[in-house]
């Protein structure tokens, strides 16, 4: 059996515009990638690299122009494809008249979860994003950190072998973003493999095994964190994002354009 | 928050004080009060007259359960279908003449007949609607080679039902559109002949007259019920007399005025008259109406019976 | 956040051999989306606010005075059913007009479309759950209608209102799916539910004539009209109030279900479409 939970090759994504004498955009070019069982891989890339597009690709919302897909060996547009992986949206936003228990309802009955499963699995979600107390409540009476933490339960209620998760701490307090590490952590340690993207560079390189760092819908750099620090001679992530995205030629650059005015 | 319910408390005192006194001094105000549109006749405002039309055609489909030609329908088959109630009596098949549909045109003329009345019935007929079936309820029978010859009552048609159904849709025209006559005539007409209802009869003639003061035909009406079912000649007489004068004064103006309207007044007149022995009055309606009346020779021959009979 | 851990289903694979999808996954899906759809309208207040509406005006007209004369039933039927059917189309048209542009303005949509669901069990889901919310309206309003007729008419000519009852919500049914064709082809909801309002009302009042108005036209408009008297979805097939309201009797059951059939037809090829479309549609 393949390791290979997820991979990419040779995708490339253009948006084309329909507007008159507008280009088309390219989001994605050549973009090739996979990621090992057990693994958690973190996508890196500055606003408009291509993330959220891979994901989109990933999850079937886009249809890659050039290459393909795959999750689970399973080309990704076959609905199949989704069966084994919980998604986690940058912006979670839930049927407001539901609660959050006739959510979970909803998705472990499209998921197939056995009747007699649904509703201690259902539990033991809501028990672990601390939401047992407002099961009953609509969503559209909860404050934005418990819509979020109905979103990772979402994710988690068919007990995914893949999480992808996109900005998973975008717009949390610090004790929010420390509490989806903590998941993180326990899916690692239950052999679970995460696919997620963020900005929170320090984050990333404390949960990470691996990273993919995205520039203008090319990957530019991939490894492991200490692999990539050495490599670039630098002295963390960060400073290897910035290295890999030209920040500091652009920097100077424009200083020297400045001076010479 | 306290000080603002006093406030919102003071303010509906205040009002409903005001209410209190002004409403005596409203109620003794008889300006534009008693001419005042309802509400329906506010809110529809000069579409209430199409409205009113509706309801009237409303009610004549009614009357023929629902069976009724469109603006799209060929009205002349229907016209003379129209009248095909005393046909009824005649011996030849009239059903086709009845069919305002006429043969469907397609696969979905020929389906969609299912699912509406396309069938020619009036409230109170047979219920299938078959003259054939008519004429057997009146006790002609069918004939031996009848294909409707098993029919019972009842039989893939409407059930019975009274004239009364059509009522409430004169009613709502009346309220749309009081200046509407034909509305009271029609309406008139089954409270007292069908229904057996006079006083309802009478007392909705005397709204027409309210809303359209002195018209001829409301007041040839209103004879009828005095004459025909109350047993008053005199009123009759009166209002029937009435009638004749402000037709005078309203119709003999006109290019084409409502000939057999004055027909109908002279010739009830006529017979009131010469039941209550007043000959000479008799003669000289029947007289008048010989003039304008197409039947002459009949007209005729009445004014020679009562000159055979009762002049000396 | 406490240390709870997810239990494993024993009967979830565990490897990567992932089942092939069945036709009897297929409609839990489609269930399971039409569910929520049910869910919604019965937290919305349209239903209710209609329902009294009807009611209102119904019980309002039928104490009308007419004449003193009792036993007159006939107008309140017509009333009240012409009150059912706007309120209906209402329902039918809106609830179904919403659908996806919510999810999609919600975003509702990408995390129901990253389960294993395809987009169309999605359009064929929300068809089937407007359409049976629609029917479980229906079926409200015509109780309060059998009980109000029942009340004058001292008669209850139940299989006939059930025959009425089910032909409607046949026509409900080719509405809804155009309308979801609709919201896949129009900007706004409010302006494919306008729209497809003034379509199925212009069908109800003049889709039967039109083939006597295309006799008095002229070439090329004749042919035109003619063809759009036999393209368009006959909704007043379906609107049998007059049989009801004059208590004609039943309409032969092989021609009903022969409607239904046409019903079916007219709403596959709509869903079909709304299919086609939808597989196209970014919704990024």
């Amino acid at each position: 059996m393949s390791d290979v939970i997820l991979k990419l090759e040779n995708l490339r994504v253009e948006y084309r515009s329909r507007e008159l004498g507008q280009e088309t955009k390219q989001a994605l070019n050549g973009l090739s990638l996979a990621v090992h069982r057990g693994e958690v891989f973190g996508f890196l890339g500055p606003n408009g690299a291509g993330k959220t597009t891979t994901m989109n690709v990933l999850l079937g919302f886009v249809t890659a122009t050039a290459g393909d897909a795959w999750l689970f060996g399973v080309n990704v547009r076959q609905p199949i494809a989704r069966q084994r992986i919980g998604y986690l949206p940058e912006m979670t936003y839930y049927y407001k008249f539901l609660t959050a228990e006739e959510t979970l309802r909803f998705y472990a009955k499209i998921f197939r979860i056995p009747k007699g499963e649904v509703d201690s699995r259902i539990e033991a979600v809501l028990k672990l994003v601390e939401l047992h107390h407002a099961r009953h409540r609509p969503i559209k009476t909860y404050s934005k950190g418990m819509q979020q933490r109905v979103g990772l339960a979402q994710a988690l209620i068919n007990n995914p072998d893949l999480l992808i998760l996109d900005e998973p701490t975008s717009g949390l307090d610090p004790l929010g973003r420390m509490k989806v590490r903590e998941i993180i952590q326990r899916l690692r340690n239950e052999g679970k493999t995460v696919f997620f993207s963020s900005h929170e560079l320090g984050e990333v390189e404390t949960v990470c095994d691996r990273v993919a760092i995205l520039h203008q819908g090319e990957l530019k750099a991939e490894g492991r964190v200490s692999e990539l620090v050495r490599h670039y001679k630098q002295n963390n992530l960060e400073q290897v994002f910035l290295k890999i995205i030209g920040y500091h030629e652009l920097h100077d650059s424009s200083n020297l354009a400045g001076r010479a005015a | 928050m306290r000080v603002y319910s006093l406030a919102v408390g003071l303010l509906a005192s205040l009002a409903l004080s005001l209410a209190v006194c002004l409403e005596p001094w409203f109620q003794s105000w008889k300006g534009s009060r008693t001419k005042s549109d309802g509400l329906l006749q506010t809110a529809l405002g000069d579409g209430r007259k199409l409205f009113a039309s509706h309801f009237y055609a409303k009610a004549d489909a009614y009357f023929h359960n629902g069976y009724y030609p469109t603006v799209f329908d060929n009205r002349d088959g229907y016209a003379k279908a129209h009248i095909a109630a005393d046909m009824h009596k005649e011996g030849e098949e009239d059903e086709a003449a009845e069919n305002y549909l006429g043969k469907p045109r397609d696969w979905i003329d020929a389906f969609s007949r299912h699912f509406y009345p396309a069938r020619h019935t009036h409230l109170g007929d047979s219920g299938c609607g078959h003259s054939c079936c008519q004429r057997a309820k009146d006790g002609q029978g069918h004939a031996d080679d009848c294909e409707h010859k098993g029919h019972e009552e009842g039989h893939h048609g409407a059930k019975r039902s009274d004239e009364r159904e059509i009522l409430p849709w004169l009613r709502f025209s009346e309220e749309l559109d009081p200046e509407r006559v034909e509305t009271y005539v029609v309406c008139a007409y089954w409270l007292r002949g069908a229904l057996k209802k006079v006083d309802e009869a009478e007392q909705f003639l005397r709204m027409g007259l309210r809303a359209n003061p002195g018209d001829a035909e409301l007041l040839f009406e209103l004879g009828r019920i005095y004459f025909e079912d109350r047993g008053d000649p005199v009123r009759a007489r009166n209002v029937w007399e009435l009638g004749l004068k402000n037709w005078r004064q309203r119709e003999s103006g006109k290019p084409e005025p409502n000939v057999f309207l004055r027909a109908q007044l002279l010739g009830y007149l006529a017979t009131l008259e010469e039941k209550q022995g007043n000959y000479a009055r008799a003669l000289e309606h029947l007289t008048a109406l010989k003039t304008i009346s197409p039947h002459k020779e009949a007209i005729q021959r009445w004014i020679d019976e009562i000159r055979y009979e009762h002049t000396p | 956040m406490n240390s709870t851990t997810l239990p494993t289903s024993p009967a979830a694979p565990r490897d990567f051999a992932l089942a092939a999808p069945t036709g009897a996954s297929t409609w839990t899906n489609v269930w399971a989306i039409a569910g929520v759809v049910i869910k919604e309208l019965c937290r919305r207040k349209d239903f209710y606010v209609l329902f009294v509406l009807t009611a209102l005006i119904t019980l309002v007209m039928g104490s009308v005075n007419v004449f003193n004369q009792e036993n007159v039933f006939r107008y309140l039927k017509e009333i009240c059913l012409f009150l059912i059917w706007a309120s209906s189309l209402v329902i039918a048209i809106t609830t179904t007009a919403r659908q996806i542009p919510a999810e999609q303005e919600n975003r509702t949509l990408f995390p129901l479309l990253a389960k294993p669901v395809t987009r169309h069990q999605v359009v064929i889901g929300k068809f089937l759950g407007c359409w049976l919310a629609s029917g479980a309206a229906l079926a409200v309003f015509y109780l309060f209608f059998g009980l109000v007729a029942a009340a004058r008419e001292h008669d209850w000519p139940i299989v006939n209102y059930l025959q009425a009852a089910t032909l409607h919500w046949f026509a409900l049914g080719v509405l809804c799916a155009m309308t979801m064709l609709g919201s896949l082809v129009f900007a706004a909801p409010s302006s494919n539910s306008t729209i497809i309002l003034v379509v199925s009302v212009s069908i109800l009042l003049v889709g039967r004539h039109l083939n006597k108005v295309a006799l008095k036209l002229s070439e090329p408009l004749q042919t035109v009209v003619q063809a759009v008297y036999f393209a368009v979805p006959h909704l007043e097939l379906f609107d049998v109030r007059d049989l009801i309201v004059h208590d004609w009797g039943l309409v032969p059951w092989l021609i009903w279900a022969a409607a239904f059939a046409y019903a079916a037809v007219y709403s596959a090829l709509f869903l079909a479409l709304a299919c086609l479309r939808f597989r196209r549609k970014a919704i990024h």
